[in-house]
């Protein structure tokens, strides 16, 4: 059960170069967007300097706070529309605006090489005068959230997901690969994500010779996976053995003394069930706590059951509230005598 | 549906113990038949295998009161467990007036018995009977082993309607006459409102 140590100075180079890569996908991205504004030569004039001297001179008095609503609600909405999740949504306004702010000083910065007026004045005029620009900077900040931001919208901004990549190579490849097993990889999804088919998934070209016997445990043959309730919070810690009891090729990526934590969002819907059944990209979705997430290409997806006794303690007790209505013949009336039926040990 | 002998002034009813296998149906039976005075019973019939596995059913007639006259006989069946005995299960639910659903309380058992509930649904509704038109009672049964699941939990899982629950160690008899007259109670006044509206 050799899980490969994640050293801080690995955790540290990591996150410097994903926002280094995050803050080069911006900047090329607003220049892509920006630059065909002053290199479109109309006479000669740029395309830039035309849009604005058409532009209307005097301020509209309400538009610039009409801009910043709809600004916000339009981030919102893509945050929410991505992950289904509140916080995420709100998340999404401030990366959005972040992401338009900075694109807007690369505008303004561009502008003052065409026009006389100062880099403050610009990007002071961005919300009044030039608003147009600024309706451009949203079309990379969408972009942006559509992509770069993407995952990090959808786990919280790393709060509810492990999906790291510190793990070695080493362990890997020492992980048992899926084969001729009927199972396939599953290299896309993000946490959270709802598999489509509701028995096995679909097999993957059983080509590679080190294929290793591994389990097939599926749901059973009605079994639909039902949504997700992304508004509950919370998480349910699980001992390894569980996990290993459905994916005993789990074991390379999992520390035996350190439960896995599943969000309460997967386990809730599927009370009522007795059985709750997860996929193995979704024990890592909370804090990747008792294991490290090995890289999506490399993991081939299972299917984890997971007994009630493990969880059921663990679940706020309200979500077991069910009101109920008792049947019609429960509510007759005694009948004379019926106290005859009164055996006694 | 309960016969009625006018002549011998005699109400035959008949109560099915249901369950996922190995749960403590024939048990119960067994408990009641070593413990009820031979005037209350008759003999227990039971065609088992070699394991103890009902194969066909198990029948217990027992008398238990007289109600304006009349002696109330009940037959006690149960049903095999094992899944594939299902067109036996469906054939001892005919005509039944009341059910006992035994539940086995162990934790690792929750799937089987949310199956044998849904099974012993389906074969109702085979004789167009919803299990909520008759009356029923749960028992979760081996309560004393150490990996029972709460009463909480058995009653969200499986007693969606409300009904009567008890716990019950049917070897030992714990709940089990608990279980038994309830239903018997509930079975009575169930055909007494057949009488009055007409039904019967």
């Amino acid at each position: 059960m050799a899980t490969p140590p994640r050293t801080t100075e690995q955790e540290d180079v990591f996150g410097v170069m994903q926002t280094l890569l995050l803050v080069v996908i911006l900047v090329v991205g607003a220049l892509l967007i920006t630059l065909p504004l002053f290199a479109v030569k109309i006479g000669d004039k740029s395309l830039a300097v035309v849009i604005s001297a058409l532009l209307p001179m005097k301020d509209l008095p309400w538009l610039p706070a009409l801009l910043w609503v709809v600004e916000a609600a339009v981030y919102a909405l893509i945050g929410w529309s991505l992950t289904r999740q509140i916080p995420a949504a709100v998340g999404a306004i401030v990366l959005g605006f972040v992401t338009r702010i900075i694109v807007c000083v690369l505008i303004a910065l561009l502008l003052t090489t065409q026009e006389s007026s100062s880099l403050p004045t610009i990007l002071g005029n961005m919300h009044g005068n030039y608003w147009p620009y600024r309706i451009f900077a949203l079309i990379p900040a969408w972009l942006a959230l559509q992509w770069p931001f993407l995952p990090l919208l959808a786990s919280g901004f790393g709060m509810n997901t492990g999906a790291t990549s510190s793990v070695t190579k080493a362990a890997v490849k020492a992980a048992p690969k899926g084969g001729a097993s009927g199972f396939a990889f599953n290299t896309t999804k993000a946490p959270g994500a709802r598999p489509t088919t509701t028995t096995a998934f679909p097999t993957r070209s059983a080509s590679r010779d080190d294929a290793r016997p591994v389990h097939t445990l599926t749901p059973p043959a009605d079994f639909v996976m039902p949504k997700p309730m992304d508004s509950l919070y919370g998480a349910v810690e699980l001992p390894v053995k569980v996990i290993l009891e459905s994916v005993p090729e789990a074991e390379p990526f999992l520390t035996a003394d350190v439960p896995v934590r599943v969000r309460l969002a997967f386990i809730a819907p599927q009370l009522a069930r007795g059985t709750v059944w997860v996929t193995w990209g979704q024990i890592f979705s909370d804090n990747a706590k008792g294991g490290t997430r090995p890289p999506d290409d490399e993991i081939v997806d299972r299917w984890i059951r997971i007994r009630p006794k493990y969880y059921v303690a663990q679940v706020p007790r309200d979500l077991f509230n069910v009101q109920r209505t008792p049947p019609p013949w429960m509510r007759l009336s005694e009948v004379s005598q019926e106290n005859q039926f009164s055996l006694e040990v | 549906m309960a016969s009625i002998n006018y002549a011998s002034k005699e109400i035959n009813c008949k109560l099915v113990y249901y369950g996922p296998g190995m749960c403590g149906k024939t048990t119960n039976l067994q408990f009641i038949h070593q413990n009820l005075t031979n005037n209350k019973r008759g003999e227990l019939v039971s065609l088992a295998t070699p394991g103890e596995r009902t194969l066909y059913f198990d029948f217990l007639p027992v008398e238990l009161a007289e109600i304006n006259g009349f002696k109330v006989k009940f037959g006690l069946y149960t049903v095999p467990g094992q899944v594939l005995y299902n067109a036996t299960r469906k054939l001892v639910l005919r005509g039944t007036d009341g059910v006992v659903f035994v539940a086995d309380s162990q934790w690792d058992i929750m799937e089987e018995n949310l199956a044998s509930l849904e099974n012993l649904k389906e074969n109702l509704a085979g004789y167009n009977v919803k299990l909520d038109d008759l009356p029923y009672i749960l028992q979760y049964n081996k309560r004393d082993l150490p990996d029972a699941a709460p009463m909480w939990y058995l009653d969200y899982l499986l007693n969606t309607l409300g009904v009567p629950s008890f716990e019950a160690v049917a070897p030992q008899g714990t709940g089990v006459y608990k279980t038994l007259n309830t239903l018997c109670r509930y079975v009575i006044r169930d055909l007494a409102h057949r009488f009055e509206t007409g039904s019967f």
